[in-house]
């Protein structure tokens, strides 16, 4: 038994794609070979990486990994509100107007045509209902009532997830990036376990069989080589972070400082039934991590996390937002090498290769 | 800038814990919901008929329900957390060796566990039960094996109410008599070998046909209105009729249906039992056919009897006439003449009860006064009551009392009373005929101190032929056939006759009731 690895998601865009999107609408049929193109690329590139479980590097994401499934929603306006970045940039939510809430398109559309192309095991990230339940204002919306609102939230994500593990997704990640943004804006913790309570009630909607096939991602956010909560103490997030009903959880760890005391927590908080993937690679870095940095990463969480139970991950999404060209594509993939010849020569090691 | 970031900030902080509200909304409600399924679920389990244990992965018990607690003596309360085989002890009927619980193979197995022969279960007290047992895995939504539902009842009642109708079920099979059942349609459910052997179909054949193939097409229309009472609930009393067999024979039946009932008492079909009276009619038929050629014989024999004795009456008038005046042949005509009037006695008697039996008899019905008739009956028995030194005494009501009779009949009543009297009392004994008015009724009396009538004797007095004494040495005489003549024509005129004795040697008395003509 190796000790899995996997990416979180999002590759940058190929050149052609970006160049197309800069002068069409993400939606126009037009772009489609370019789509297409870009996914059979993308996946050829992590399979001759030798990643054992690949995704489509979000290349359908025309915007970010937030927004995907509402772009283009009539009953939105661009208007919502603004996550700012370390680097002094910011990224504006959608913001609805009136209901009904329904997705635009679930992302088991993507992983049909990633299926088409894969060899090895495709995962698939969806964002979390928390993150989604933004959109609604902070003042009611006439005729849509909250509860409403949050009950329909609620279906689409659950029959998007449903969809995904119907159609074969290895596993199904959630994106709850905005679990360290919400510790950020409320210290107390009080919205964080908001959040909880909220992808906890899609979860329950699913056998437990089925949540082993869930995992959650937690970053601080990463764009253009910037976090958006980068600040935040994990020690006030994973605890509660665990209380989620899910199999697995990617946890940015490259990045961090103290990666020894981020670790303790881990080991202090997490539950039997988790197993815990840990980042090994950080994308907003632009230096490329060499495999044995990779192993030592790997083994030095292996000390906190029984190796059965231990997994290898990416920090973040290469390009969570499409137009984020901070990291190209060969860099990225160069990094994916890494991690999975790093998590192989950890395995070796540990005696789990 | 950075004021306007808070402003964002705000903006932002204050939409999330709007929703944060909803959220919590939503939480309740999908907390009560299992709160109320896992309410729904446990009453369904605290309400069910069979005992209920729920234990987990390890055979501690985790649940039982009120049965369970009532089977096993143990308190909820007390056997949580117990291992099972402390609260569930079961042994083997015949043995008494103690059995593996059900629970261990159920999640070895990973399947229902269901035994074939019944354990015992020993309560906390000691009791002992005979249960039915099975056992099944709980899985999580893995399908993981995370305890196990055991569930049992107590299989006394059961076992009993099994032999009791594998005995029932035996003696349907074994009986003579055809037993049906059929449903409230007419067609047939049940057919035993009773009906095999009277009807000739097999199992095979009959069930699942309409009754109506047994019966002959006169008597489709019995099925009708036997369907019609069971449906009303009402059961078929016994009555005679006809179905046909396999071969096509007529075969005589006595039939009884009565409704067969569901547990809620509505009824839902019926069963019939049916038994051949073949041979009972056939006897039937041969007895009749007797008495009919008896009484024919009996007519002839009187017809050719009373033939003779008109030439004899005469032939002895015409010597007494006519023949010398010599005592010994004065003897002699008076010998032949008595003789006559006896033999004519019986054989009017003999025709009488020949009328009477083929109901050719005709009463020649008026108006009569009863003082009268009684004075004719004792002047025509007078002479043997006297001849036997008995005592009569007649007390009649003072005033008159009318019925509308046939005098001779009537007469001939009453002399057969007085003449029985006065040939079953010893010499010197004493006789009374007395008439009374009872509302519609006279009541007439006639007792004597003779030889009385057996207790055993009472309820056969009035049959043809009966004589309380048989032996030729007693006889007085007679066929037998006079109280039975009495009671006939008592009863052709509306009344009835009774004899009563409190045995040998203490006397009789006959009472007979007619009724009177009112009042005008």
């Amino acid at each position: 038994m190796t000790i899995p690895t996997e990416p979180i998601g999002s590759i940058p865009r190929t050149p052609r794609l970006l160049e197309a999107l800069a002068s069409h609408d993400g939606g126009d049929p037009a772009l489609e070979p370019l789509y297409e193109a870009a996914v059979r690329d993308t996946i050829e590139r992590f399979e001759a990486a030798g990643s054992p479980v690949i995704s489509d590097g979000e290349q359908r994401k025309y915007h970010n990994f937030w927004t995907y499934s509402v772009q283009g929603m009539p009953n939105s306006a661009p208007d919502g509100f603004q996550i700012p970045f370390a680097a002094g940039h910011t990224r504006r939510m959608l913001r609805l107007t009136g209901g009904p809430f329904r997705y635009q398109r679930y992302a088991d559309a993507y992983l049909d045509v990633a299926l088409r192309y894969a060899h090895v095991p495709v995962k698939q990230a969806v964002i979390s209902p928390s993150a989604l339940s933004l959109m609604y204002p902070s003042q009611p919306i006439p005729g849509y009532p909250r509860e409403q609102f949050i009950e329909e939230l609620l279906r689409e994500h659950e029959t998007e997830v449903r969809n995904c593990l119907r159609k074969g997704a290895h596993n199904v990640q959630i994106d709850f990036t905005e679990a360290r943004l919400a510790v950020k804006i409320d210290p107390s913790g009080g919205l964080l376990h908001s959040f909880i309570d909220l992808n906890n009630l899609a979860l329950e909607r699913f056998s437990q069989e089925e949540r082993r096939r869930i995992g959650v991602h937690t970053c601080p956010g990463g764009d253009r080589d910037s976090t958006h909560s980068g600040d935040v103490d994990y020690a006030s997030l994973l605890p509660s972070l665990f209380e989620l009903r899910v199999g697995s959880f990617y946890i940015a760890l490259a990045g961090e400082e103290d990666r020894g005391r981020v670790l303790k927590i881990i080991r202090d908080h997490m539950k039997p039934e988790h197993r815990i993937f840990v980042g090994v690679i950080a994308p907003i870095d632009p230096s490329i991590e060499s495999p044995e940095e990779v192993r030592e990463r790997t083994l030095e969480a292996a000390k906190y996390i029984p190796i059965e139970r231990l997994g290898t991950t990416d920090d973040c999404g290469f390009s969570p937002f499409c137009d984020d060209t901070s990291t190209s594509r060969d860099t990225a993939f160069a990094k994916i090498r890494a991690r999975v010849a790093g998590t192989t020569l950890a395995s070796r090691i540990l005696g789990a290769g | 800038m950075a004021a306007k970031d808070d402003e964002e900030e705000e903006r932002l902080r204050s939409a999330a814990f709007q929703n944060a509200q909803s959220i919590l909304l939503a939480r309740r409600r999908a907390e009560d919901a299992l709160r109320k399924q896992s309410e729904w679920l446990r009453t369904t389990l605290s309400s069910i008929g069979d005992a209920v244990i729920c234990t987990d992965a390890d055979g501690q018990v985790m649940f039982m329900n009120g049965m369970a607690e009532s089977l096993t003596g143990w308190p909820q309360a007390d056997a949580i957390g117990q291992p099972l085989p402390e609260i569930f002890r079961i042994v083997d009927q015949a043995t008494r060796h103690p059995i593996e619980d059900p629970v261990t193979p159920a999640l070895r197995e990973g399947s229902v566990v269901r035994r074939v022969e019944h354990p015992v279960l020993i309560a906390r007290d000691r009791t002992e039960r005979v249960i039915d047992d099975s056992a099944a895995p709980i899985r999580d939504d893995s399908g993981t094996a995370v305890g196990v539902v055991l569930v049992f009842r107590d299989i006394a009642e059961r076992e009993q109410a099994e032999v009791v109708r594998a005995r029932l079920a035996s003696i349907v099979e074994s009986s003579q008599d055809a037993i049906v059942s059929k449903t409230l349609d007419g067609v047939i459910l049940t057919w035993n070998a009773g009906a095999e052997r009277l009807f000739g179909y097999t199992l095979a054949e009959a069930v699942g046909r309409p009754i109506t193939f047994l019966i002959p097409p006169e008597r489709q229309g019995e099925e009708r209105e036997i369907l019609a009472k069971i449906g009303r609930g009402e059961p078929v009393e016994h009555f005679d009729t006809e179905r046909l067999t396999k071969q096509g024979r007529k075969v005589a039946i006595s039939l009884t249906v009565s409704p067969v009932r569901d547990g809620a008492g509505r009824v839902i079909g019926a069963s019939k039992i049916a038994r051949d009276i073949t041979e009972q009619k056939r006897a039937q038929w041969l007895l009749r056919e007797g008495d009919r050629r008896k009484d024919e014989f009996l007519a002839l024999l009187a017809h050719e009897l009373r033939n003779p004795l008109a030439p004899i009456r005469n032939a002895v008038g015409i010597l007494r006439a006519k023949g010398p005046k010599l005592p010994e042949l004065d003897w002699a005509r008076d010998v032949i003449e008595r003789q006559v009037n006896q033999m004519s006695r019986l054989i009017d008697d003999l025709v009488d009860v020949s009328r009477i039996t083929r109901g050719t008899i005709e009463l020649r019905i008026q108006r009569v006064e009863l003082s009268a008739v009684v004075s004719d009956a004792i002047e025509t028995s007078q002479p043997l009551v006297e001849k036997r030194g008995h005592q009569l005494t007649v007390e009649l009501p003072p005033e008159a009392v009318h019925l509308d009779a046939d005098p001779t009949r009537l007469a001939q009543i009453l002399l057969n009373l007085l003449n029985n009297a006065a040939k079953y009392t010893k010499h010197g004994g004493r006789i009374w005929l007395t008439a009374e008015r009872a509302d519609e009724q006279v009541v007439v009396r006639v007792k004597d101190t003779g030889v009385g009538i057996p207790t055993n004797m009472l309820s056969r007095i009035f049959e043809m032929f009966t004589q309380v004494e048989r032996s030729l040495a007693h006889s007085e005489g007679g066929l037998g056939i006079g109280l039975m003549l009495v009671q006939r024509l008592v009863e052709l005129h509306g009344g009835t006759v009774e004899a009563h004795s409190d045995g040998p040697d203490q006397g009789s008395e006959f009472v007979v009731r007619l009724p009177v003509v009112g009042e005008a």
